[in-house]
């Protein structure tokens, strides 16, 4: 009597637990449909720069097909730069936008013309490109399928292997699980397993993997729970979503869609007798049996499962010779699947989760509106693996890793992202994770503190390019050389900066104090722990790709900080729109001084460590950038921006051991081949209030006037400008000079 | 069409202006905007006094259609009280001109209605650095940050801003 109401007094409430589990997670997981991910929406005006391939490659990656007439919506036609449209319609984060045929006129990389039936337009905005389909709480990336779009054989022959009484059992194998009770008491521990698909699918939703006899029997409990719940199909449908087959990365490959796409490149229904099979024999051990490592044992471990289904009956004994004649027929790379852009969406997870509340994301088929530019990130990949490659033919290591940034310079949205010399591939994400030093990439920052010093520096200044020896705090002694291992003497901020000299720069730094530095890269959002030491002018700093574009983005804007963004909005699969990330700034108070610093930094690419850039772009644009190579060749990195693009490169090897490269010889390369297909824009070197232009003398250091020779024009901020005058000025202004006034006029 | 905001161009615009503005003094025509119908803070405190310190002389760059489109779009929304969504076609149309000061003080107006007003400060700040400096726009310019600093408590601030906003007509613009 007491040993039964003990037995309920505890039995009871643990199976009322074990069922809420059951039913609460079943209903979450069953119904989870993937957030789908959208780049951003091409917009078409008269007067956008775009060549024709990169229109064209716009609408590839949108799924547009080429058709002769265009009649349906989502087919273009062209002939001779003059494209014919049929846009379809789609709901936008601000309403639904009706389909649209229209015609583009583009030549000489601008569009020039946009019409429809009823005359010219304005603008025209297509509908964005589908790039992802991922759960943002999750690191998995799934493609779900219903029961009825999976293929006869995949269904029958799944049971065939693995459970073949699924039709009729409660949930669990009665006999077999005795007789694996036996064969564990025999062995003294838990050794063997016997599972239903439905337990298979309950200790993928709910348990962990350890083989204990508590855990068996919940297993147990829950899978009889689970049948008594749901109807047979329900349950074997989302078995087929959830089964465990690959992994890629950190990124499980969960269910057969996604897996078919993850080994073969299709879709379910395209697959054949052996390529189910194989995935069939997949879900016995996935890592034990992956086609791409372990062919042999995958090959036989298919032809054992064609075995079982010509024994079954499921298939002829001619058609299971045929399949087993044929090779794994395996695609070569991973696909990843609906997630074309691996390296990017993940900067989209990051950022959804740093910003939306995580019930937020729990809803089920969110729209997520993204930055991306599919146009720039093929072109970003394309220049990454060309690149790597023309470096590994110039002597440089085969295996080099790189990463790029591409972001657009006043919104700070994030055009592109590369993460893997492959961009395809779904590992370690060097643009977001690798943190490297970054060497003289960091400079600009300390030149910009000197600016920025009460009046008492400017592109003129003079500073001493000489060896210096410092304590570090722990004691050590520093001596940095230049890179060419000599001293240049006296020279001028701008000189410095443009030659990257290190000497000169610890110097000049050491005046304004390292943690002037550090406090400014925290300011600018760099999390990252960065020690007070000498050395951190030097930029033995390590930080991600995107946080040093981050940095420069700044810079770039004219000062105008605001945060690197890969998401715009975020809709409920009902059209609400959660929340925006609207476009914020954050002005830095010194805009003066960094328009000083475009200048500065512009002189870099015309005269500086980058001036072979020009000429491997093929083009005079005022492009403003900065090299940077750290110590013994590890890192190259190339940060370099032209009107209305950033772009950081980095290339080094992922042990960081010396690679051979400095920034001009690798980063710059992979920076130059980007932006070689990109619209240039210069600069924008209108001064700020605060700042001016005006003529000077930079080797005596003074005022001067446009007529004399010597005379260059450079920004000063006011008050900053040399004291003494050229003797050509003087002479000038004893002359009788026009009135400001007229000479203002005259000019026009 | 490109983009028309080159120093060069700028420049050219503002020597027109203040040519035009010599013209208008000369002329002493220069008749004051009529009064407003709201008595909204963006029209009492920006838009009205911006349209008498400037004595009606204005300077806006060369538009391009799918921009004007989008701040025509914006406008009605505000009038319509959509304030988030004007600062999305706001935002649409600087992603075509992202450097244009009229876009970026329309989006200062946007964001003091909505009274977020930091983001207002720093748009119409933008727009100052990057528009003309004179004119119109700059005393809409400084109008609005002198609101917005009133309301972020720095009064000085805001009464420096006052002035300036005055000053409009009749400075050059610095950093030429």
């Amino acid at each position: 009597m007491l040993l039964a109401g003990l037995m309920v007094g505890t039995l009871l409430p643990w199976i009322i637990w074990l069922n809420h589990v059951v039913t609460s997670e079943f209903e979450c997981r069953k119904w989870d449909l993937p957030s789908r991910v959208f780049a951003r929406p091409l917009s078409l005006y008269p007067g956008l720069q775009m060549s024709a391939q990169a229109f064209e490659s716009e609408l590839m990656v949108a799924g547009y097909l080429y058709s002769d007439s265009a009649s349906d919506p989502g087919t273009f036609s062209s002939s001779g730069g003059q494209y014919q449209v049929y846009r379809r319609s789609f709901r936008f984060d601000d309403g639904i936008q009706a389909g649209l045929r229209f015609r583009a006129n583009l030549s000489n990389g601008v569009v020039r013309s946009l019409s429809d039936e009823s005359g010219a337009l304005d603008l025209v905005r297509l509908d964005p490109a589908e790039i992802a389909s991922i759960f943002p709480l999750h690191d998995e990336d799934r493609t779900l399928v219903s029961i009825e779009d999976v293929p006869e054989l995949l269904l029958t022959g799944l049971q065939a292997v693995e459970d073949r009484n699924f039709k009729n059992h409660p949930g669990i194998h009665l006999r077999g699980i005795f007789r694996a009770l036996m064969a564990n008491i025999r062995a003294g521990k838990a050794v063997q397993g016997s599972s239903t698909l439905t337990q298979q699918l309950v200790k993928n939703y709910y348990l962990s993997n350890e083989r204990t006899l508590p855990r068996k029997i919940n297993e147990a409990f829950m899978s009889l729970l689970l049948e008594l719940h749901y109807e047979k199909a329900e349950i074997l449908e989302a078995y087929l979503n959830e089964v465990h087959l690959g992994q890629q990365g950190s990124h499980g490959i969960h269910g057969f869609s996604r897996a078919s796409e993850f080994y073969f490149g299709g879709s379910l229904d395209q697959l054949g007798t052996g390529q189910i099979a194989l995935l069939v024999g997949l879900v016995r051990g996935a890592s034990l049996y992956n086609p791409r490592r372990n062919p042999d044992r995958a090959l036989a471990r298919r032809n054992q499962v064609l075995d079982i289904f010509t024994l079954t009956g499921l298939i002829s004994k001619r058609e299971s010779d045929s399949a087993k004649s044929k090779p794994l027929e395996v695609s070569q790379k991973p696909r990843t699947g609906r997630s074309r852009y691996p390296a990017f969406v993940e900067l989209v997870r990051r950022q959804l989760r740093s910003d939306y509340r995580e019930e937020d994301l729990r809803n089920e088929g969110l729209r997520i509106f993204t930055t991306l530019a599919p146009f720039e990130q093929e072109a970003a990949e394309r220049a990454v693996v060309s690149g790597m490659k023309s470096l590994a033919d110039r002597g440089l290591p085969a295996d080099l890793q790189s990463a790029m940034v591409l972001a657009d310079v006043a919104s700070g949205e994030v055009r592109a992202v590369v993460g893997d010399r492959s961009p395809g591939r779904d590992g370690f994400n060097r643009a977001l994770n690798a943190r490297r030093q970054i060497g003289s990439v960091i400079k600009p920052l300390v030149y910009l503190l000197a600016l920025e010093h009460d009046a008492d520096y400017n592109l003129l200044t003079r500073i001493m390019d000489e060896p210096i020896t410092l304590k570090q705090p722990d004691g050590s002694i520093w001596s940095p050389a230049n890179y060419d291992g000599t001293s240049h003497g006296e020279l001028s901020l701008l000189e410095a900066l443009t030659r990257s000299y290190n000497q000169a720069t610890v110097r000049l730094g050491m005046n304004i104090g390292v943690h002037q530095l550090i406090a400014r890269l925290e300011q600018l959002g760099i999390n990252a722990p960065v020690d007070p030491v000498p050395s951190t002018l030097l930029g033995a700093v390590e930080l991600t790709p995107i946080e040093v574009a981050q940095i420069y983005q700044s810079i770039a804007a004219g000062g105008y900080t605001v945060r690197l963004r890969a998401v715009t909005a975020v809709q409920t699969a009902e059209g609400e729109t959660l929340n925006r990330y609207p476009l914020r700034l954050m002005p830095q108070p010194r805009r003066d001084a960094v328009a000083i610093l475009n200048y500065a930094l512009t002189q870099v690419v015309e005269k500086g460590t980058a001036r072979a850039l020009p000429a491997l772009l093929g083009s005079d644009a005022v492009i403003a950038g900065k090299t940077g190579t750290t110590n013994e060749r590890r890192d190259s990195w190339f940060v370099g921006y032209t009107r209305d693009r950033l772009a950081v490169t980095w290339v080094g090897q992922d042990d960081n051991t010396p690679a051979g490269v400095t920034g001009g010889n690798a980063a710059m390369q992979l920076w130059a081949r980007l932006f070689r297909v990109l619209p240039l824009k210069s600069v924008d070197l209108d001064m700020p209030e605060g700042a001016y232009w005006t003529w000077v003398d930079p080797t005596l250091n003074a005022l001067s006037d446009e007529s004399c020779d010597g005379a260059e024009q450079l920004p000063f901020i006011e008050g900053t400008e040399p004291r003494s005058v050229t003797p050509c000025l003087a002479r000038l202004d004893r002359d009788d000079r026009k009135s400001i006034w007229r000479k203002w006029f005259e000019r026009n | 069409m490109t983009e028309n905001q080159s120093g060069e161009n700028g420049l050219n615009v503002i020597r027109l202006m203040v040519a035009s503005l010599l013209a208008l003094l000369l002329n002493a025509c220069a008749g004051g905007a009529p009064a407003p119908v709201e008595d909204r803070e963006i029209d009492t405190r920006v838009r009205t006094p911006a349209r008498q310190d400037s004595a009606g002389v204005q300077v806006y760059p060369l538009r391009n259609p799918a921009v004007v489109q989008f701040t025509q779009d914006a406008r009605r929304a505000e009038h319509a009280g959509d304030l988030d969504q004007a600062a999305v076609f706001l935002e649409r149309a600087l992603r075509i001109q992202p450097r244009d000061p009229e876009i970026m003080q329309q989006m200062a107006e946007i964001q003091l209605q909505k009274g977020d007003y930091e983001q207002a400060l720093n748009f119409a700040v933008r727009s100052y650095d990057t528009g003309p400096r004179v004119g119109e726009i700059c005393a809409r310019n400084w109008r609005t940050i002198g609101v917005a600093r009133a309301h972020l408590n720095d009064q000085n601030g805001a009464l420096e801003a006052e002035q300036r906003a005055g000053q409009c007509m009749n400075t050059r613009p610095a950093g030429f």
